[in-house]
């Protein structure tokens, strides 16, 4: 686990992995990254109370369980914003429709990645607990120019600390279902750890 | 034809009653600082300095879950005697484990469910504090809170007194 400094709109993700995590990596090692971090080095965060919500956020907003970012007006209106009002209204009746047929998800699948991506407020360490902070933009490209510039696979990983882990973004040479495993219990934690960085290392099996 | 559209009418309006009742019995939060919960206040005097402090409860009384994102606390301007004084008002959430940077970090606190905070005044004063009681016997404290809602951001507000003579006499019998 690499320890930062408090990461803003003013920093750039690759900077901090080669300043505090390549003098502790080692050959081989994977560099894992939080996608809350890189979203936020990104500046891609707003407090709800420059957000206008709609009439069509507030109602969507209204059927979504206060368990998800999006039962709030405001990160629903972002999304909106984001993935255009067509897409995500089409996708949140098909969601109606396939949760009335007793599907769940569909809505988060359809309506676009930042849907299943943004932290409303209180979802994320101080100070962006204030804040709804978005999924990364074009993670892909962040995990090759973090290749590029380290040597190092990388891989952007949303965990919740709920059991729920979605790989954002991998180069290709990063084993997804180990990642999973890994992070299935949030070893980065959701309070102010300030621990976004991980180095994956291959423990060698011991001989008996 | 007509049929079509009376049942079509009919359908639409009763799908838009649905989602109007849905919305109605769904409600939304209310928070309120419960001013009659106020307990464990001291006071503590040293030189120029004078620091209370208190706990209150915050209730939501609504039916849905609030996110508390901010909540602050100021004096109720006490008269000329101001000008005399630097007051810093800061309040935390009261857990076993508080914040030691008395920073308000963001919380949900559940439908009909309560939490404690912690408020803690400085008094800085140019007099000495034992003449500042004969001038502010007491202070009121107003505290803001900043919570998103299913529909918008709400704010309420409430108060607390703190009897500063009753505190300051009290604190030196203690010590």
């Amino acid at each position: 686990m690499i320890r930062t400094p408090l990461l803003t709109g003013r920093d750039d993700i690759v900077e901090v992995i080669r300043k505090c995590a390549l003098p502790k990596a080692q050959r081989g090692d994977v560099i894992a990254v939080a996608e809350t971090a890189v979203a936020v080095t990104q500046g891609r965060y707003m407090r709800p109370d420059k957000v206008k919500p709609g009439r069509t956020a507030r109602l969507m907003a209204r059927f979504i369980s206060q368990k998800g970012s999006l039962s709030s007006p405001y990160a629903m209106q972002v999304v909106l914003q984001e993935h255009g009002p067509p897409r995500v209204v089409a996708a949140f009746l098909a969601g109606a429709l396939a949760r009335l047929l007793g599907r769940s998800g569909v809505f988060y699948r359809l309506a676009g990645p930042q849907a299943a991506l943004i932290d409303d407020v209180t979802g994320t360490t101080p100070p962006f607990d204030k804040f709804i902070v978005l999924g990364p933009k074009d993670p892909q490209a962040v995990v090759k120019r973090i290749k590029d510039r380290s040597g190092h696979e990388a891989v952007i990983v949303d965990a919740n600390g709920l059991g729920g882990v979605s790989v954002v973004a991998a180069t290709e040479n990063v084993d997804l279902k180990v990642i999973v495993s890994i992070f299935k219990s949030n070893p980065w934690g959701n309070a102010d750890e300030l621990t976004p960085i991980m180095l994956i290392r291959h423990q060698p099996e011991s001989r008996k | 034809m007509e049929t079509v559209i009376l049942v079509a009418t009919g359908a639409l309006l009763s799908g838009l009653l649905s989602v109007a009742a849905y919305v109605w019995r769904q409600g939304d939060i209310e928070l309120v600082v419960d001013e009659s919960s106020v307990r464990d206040a001291w006071a503590r005097i040293t030189g120029n300095q004078m620091t209370v402090g208190c706990v209150v409860d915050v209730r939501n009384r609504g039916r849905q879950d609030a996110f508390l994102l901010d909540v602050f606390c100021q004096p109720l301007y006490p008269g000329p005697v101001l000008e005399q004084l630097e007051i810093l008002c800061q309040v935390r959430q009261a857990l076993p484990e508080p914040r030691r940077d008395w920073y308000w970090q963001a919380m949900i606190l559940g439908k009909r469910r309560s939490c404690s905070l912690e408020i803690r005044v400085k008094i800085n004063c140019r007099t000495s504090p034992k003449l500042l009681l004969t001038k502010l016997s007491e202070l009121v404290l107003v505290i803001h809170l900043k919570a998103v809602g299913r529909r918008q951001i709400e704010y309420s507000l409430g108060e607390v007194l703190l009897d500063l003579v009753r505190l300051s006499s009290s604190s030196q019998k203690a010590g």
